[in-house]
């Protein structure tokens, strides 16, 4: 009898605890966002303990005294450890419970985990802490909804949050492959990280700002809702400190803090908001960029080889739980851990090199790299010196390209003071007074005063060195081509022995476009900047190409086809950078019946904003927009019937997969041609497979279809013929 | 429209002008790559070409040709080694060592 009434209060007291601990944690969550409140033993748990033996064990003390009619304390001192190591549990549950908003709030969280670190100390709790953050994490993070730049930053909070709960890495450990395994799923996440790592000091800093604004607003919120929450607390504790009632009295304000309790979580949920206001204010992940930089956290790395540190006055024993190989890690390095998570790290690098790639080639002023070399520095001082060699030679040349530009430049200055005694501009003007003597040359001089002011640079790369760089075939507008001539002859003069390939469709231009009532000055890429200097109106007609002339009053006018057939460039390209043109305000496209007629995609320049669309043959109500929007739904149909915007996205996709895909045909084809050239003349299929199975280090996906297909490619080739027997053999050259 | 170039930034890519795009006989490295011992490629780690028509990192040869049991032949066809001279300068200079060697 008497057992069963303790056991009967004690259970209607569980949910005053729990509810008692979230009037503790919201207390402890502000004053820690206030800064304070990082002692060992957190506030909260001291309150609870005080709560515990002063009003918790008073008020069962009376209970039981009441109810047992025995002499003698009810209550021993050992009964008031229980109930506190109880109280702990429940604290405990209910930390763990909220894991997930508290990686949210950090850094300013670090109150939370240190309750949770006083308070999980068996390997149950633990087991139970890390199946219960990463069933949170499933239904909160690793959804279609959160984009990667959300999960990875959220990815970085979990990494300081554990690390900061428990050093050993062992609870992350648990936690960590259900994240990975989704985070290899999303194709742009090394992607990111590569660029946040990248990012420069500006962008780190204005992301800062972006932060700390954030920040403040969140505390203001706070501070609006903490009085409220101190109210309720008063109100809440006022019967139950009352010693007097009895454990029937008691519960009825229980329940109405259970109703709070139900109400408090539901003000909490909106975890989810800040994930995303946090990401989308920077954009990018800078905070990797911010512990790159941090050189105590590199000094960690260098030490991290080192053998046990008989030193370490803090060492404690490894974790029950931790695996059989487990081996000790000293720094949080939380940059090393992300990328252990998104794969190996020759993915990282390879991903690494081809955005360090992009970027150099993107730079319009190459002296500018120096976050890419301190990034650079500091990657190899994790991932040695040869992974990362392709960078060095990357940079070189890039460097070297801009000794050359000079050395050329220099070679033609002389080359046209012996020529022609004229005054020679630095500026790079070349050619302004070529041989005047010919007329060919002065036709050509004609064509060069034209676009006098072109600077002409190149950047020459090794190409073994960079990541695949494709060709695209286009015919670049006449002017560039007679400079990349004499370009090439200037190289090949200064380099003998070597030859030069252009890749027409790399590389930055200025291009000033003088239209009717504007001059509009714009950084493009090659392929754009070809495209639009289609639309050139030249008063001179010696222009060879085979442009319509068509009336000089009238905005000049193209087709997608037309353009096709003067560039030979590829159509979606094309449309592509008419869509970039069209933009840019600088071209419109013509929906007309008889525009159509003349080829299925016009566009025209829009020579002046302000011009009603004159356009003699055509309706007028679709051109009242000049930016192209369909005013009526008809167009709008016909829009998205024929969406450029969508066909540059397209046309995006497949060359950022081509290459990688490339690059492995070529590695296959390779160990092909070695094995027919080494091992034996002819192969069969199977055999070939599966010596590629063997030899091939990080596996051969492909099936034996696939192998077939691709060997039928070679064969179309003419690489490869069949023999007898269905065996591959290479065609003898 | 007037459309005036300011500013042309192209791309290339060099490679050794040499009728077949091949590896080196000697480290197995394409001729546009580097020799094992190199870092850079291109002019800190140029060809040498032979008479007999085979092309070696300039490296590689050397080291090739410094050896006794290599007795002054191309490793490739075994005739005798001989630069083939070309009008470049690096490539003269390092025709004299060999031939002192």
């Amino acid at each position: 009898m008497d057992w069963m009434m303790s056991a009967f209060v004690c259970g209607a007291y569980a949910g005053v605890w729990s509810a008692t601990d979230r009037r503790g944690l919201s207390s402890v969550l502000n004053t820690v966002s206030r800064g304070t409140g990082s002692s060992v033993t957190s506030p909260c748990i001291i309150s609870l303990m005080d709560w515990v033996e002063n009003h918790f064990a008073r008020l069962s003390f009376e209970v039981l005294s009441r109810i047992s009619q025995d002499s003698g304390s009810p209550v021993t001192l050992s009964d008031l450890e229980t109930y506190q190591s109880l109280a702990l549990s429940r604290l405990s549950t209910l930390r763990i419970a909220e894991l997930f908003d508290i990686v949210l709030a950090w850094p300013d969280s670090r109150g939370a985990l240190d309750d949770l670190r006083a308070t999980i100390t068996t390997s149950a709790r633990r087991l139970q802490l890390t199946s219960h953050f990463t069933q949170a994490s499933k239904t909160r993070l690793l959804h279609p909804g959160c984009s990667t730049l959300e999960i990875l930053e959220t990815y970085i909070d979990i990494i300081h949050t554990f690390h900061a709960l428990d050093h050993s890495k062992v609870l992350l450990g648990h936690v960590e492959p259900s994240l990975k395994l989704y985070l290899w799923q999303r194709e742009d996440a090394v992607r990111i990280v590569v660029t946040g790592l990248l990012a420069s000091p500006e962008a780190v800093r204005a992301a800062r700002k972006v932060k700390e604004i954030s920040k403040q607003q969140p505390e203001r919120q706070k501070a609006g809702k903490r009085p409220e929450a101190g109210a309720r607390r008063g109100a809440g504790k006022g019967p139950v400190v009352t010693p007097t009632t009895t454990g029937r009295s008691s519960r009825t304000p229980n329940t109405t803090r259970q109703r709070d309790d139900l109400q408090e979580p539901s003000s909490k949920t909106p975890g989810e908001t800040p994930i995303k206001s946090r990401a989308s204010g920077t954009g990018k992940l800078v905070e990797l960029a911010l512990l790159l930089n941090d050189p105590t956290k590199t000094r960690h790395t260098l030490v991290e080889d080192e053998e046990l540190d008989w030193n370490d006055m803090n060492w404690v024993p490894d974790p029950v739980d931790a695996g059989a190989n487990y081996k000790r890690p000293k720094s949080e390095d939380v940059i090393g851990t992300l990328i252990s998570a998104l794969g190996s790290e020759d993915v990282f690098i390879k991903e690494f090199i081809t955005i360090v790639a992009e970027r150099l080639l993107s730079l319009s002023d190459p002296a500018r790299f120096d976050q890419e070399l301190r990034v650079l520095d500091l990657l190899k001082r994790r991932f040695g010196e040869a992974a990362l060699q392709n960078c060095d030679v990357m940079i070189k040349d890039i460097e070297d390209s801009r000794r050359l530009d000079v050395a050329i430049r220099r070679a033609w200055d002389e080359q046209r003071t012996l020529t022609a005694a004229t005054p020679v501009t630095m500026s790079g003007h070349f050619l302004r007074s070529a041989d005047k003597r010919k007329k060919a040359a002065l036709q050509r001089q004609q064509q060069q005063q034209q676009l006098e002011p072109t600077q002409y640079h190149a950047r020459i790369l090794s190409r073994l060195f960079w990541p695949t760089l494709d060709r695209e075939h286009f015919l670049l507008p006449d002017p560039i081509v007679e400079e990349q001539k004499r370009y090439e002859q200037g190289y090949e003069h200064l380099k003998s022995n070597r030859k030069l390939t252009w890749l027409n469709q790399l590389g930055t231009v200025r291009v000033e476009l003088e239209l009717r009532d504007r001059t509009v000055t714009v950084d493009c890429t090659t392929p754009q900047a070809t495209v639009i200097y289609a639309f050139n109106d030249s008063e001179d007609a010696d222009s060879d190409d085979t442009r319509i002339e068509i009336d000089n009053k009238l905005p000049a006018r193209r087709t997608v086809d037309e353009l096709y057939s003067t560039l030979q460039m590829d159509e979606d390209l094309i449309t592509s950078c008419l869509e970039y043109w069209v933009s840019k305000n600088v071209l419109r496209r013509l929906r007309s019946p008889t525009a159509a007629a003349q080829g299925p995609h016009t566009y025209m320049v829009i020579e002046s904003l302000s011009d009603p669309i004159i356009d003699e043959d055509q309706p007028t109500k679709d051109y009242d927009d000049p930016f192209g929007n369909p005013t009526s739904p008809a167009t709008a149909s016909q829009e998205a019937a024929q969406p450029g915007e969508s066909l540059a996205e397209e046309n995006n996709k497949p060359s950022t997969m081509d290459p990688k895909e490339q690059e492995r045909r070529t590695m296959y084809w390779q160990y092909i041609k070695g094995m027919l050239t080494n091992a034996s003349a002819s192969m069969p299929l199977a055999q070939m497979a599966m010596m590629m199975k063997m030899l091939i280090a990080d596996g051969f996906p492909w099936t034996n279809e696939e192998l077939g297909e691709f060997l039928a490619e070679k064969i179309a080739e003419g690489e490869m013929e069949v023999v007898s027997g269905g065996k591959y053999r290479l065609v003898k050259k | 429209m007037k459309v005036k170039i300011k500013k042309w930034n192209a791309v290339a890519t060099w490679r050794w002008d040499l009728p077949e795009d091949d590896v080196c006989g000697i480290c197995q490295v394409h001729f546009d790559g580097t020799c094992p011992t190199c870092k850079y490629p291109g002019d800190e780690c140029s060809l040498l070409s032979g008479k007999c028509g085979h092309n070696f990192h300039m490296h590689c040869i050397l080291e090739w040709i410094k050896q006794d049991s290599a007795k002054g032949q191309c490793p490739m066809c075994r005739q005798k080694f001989e630069w083939n001279g070309r009008p470049n300068a690096t490539e003269t200079t390092q025709g004299q060592m060999l031939a002192e060697t």
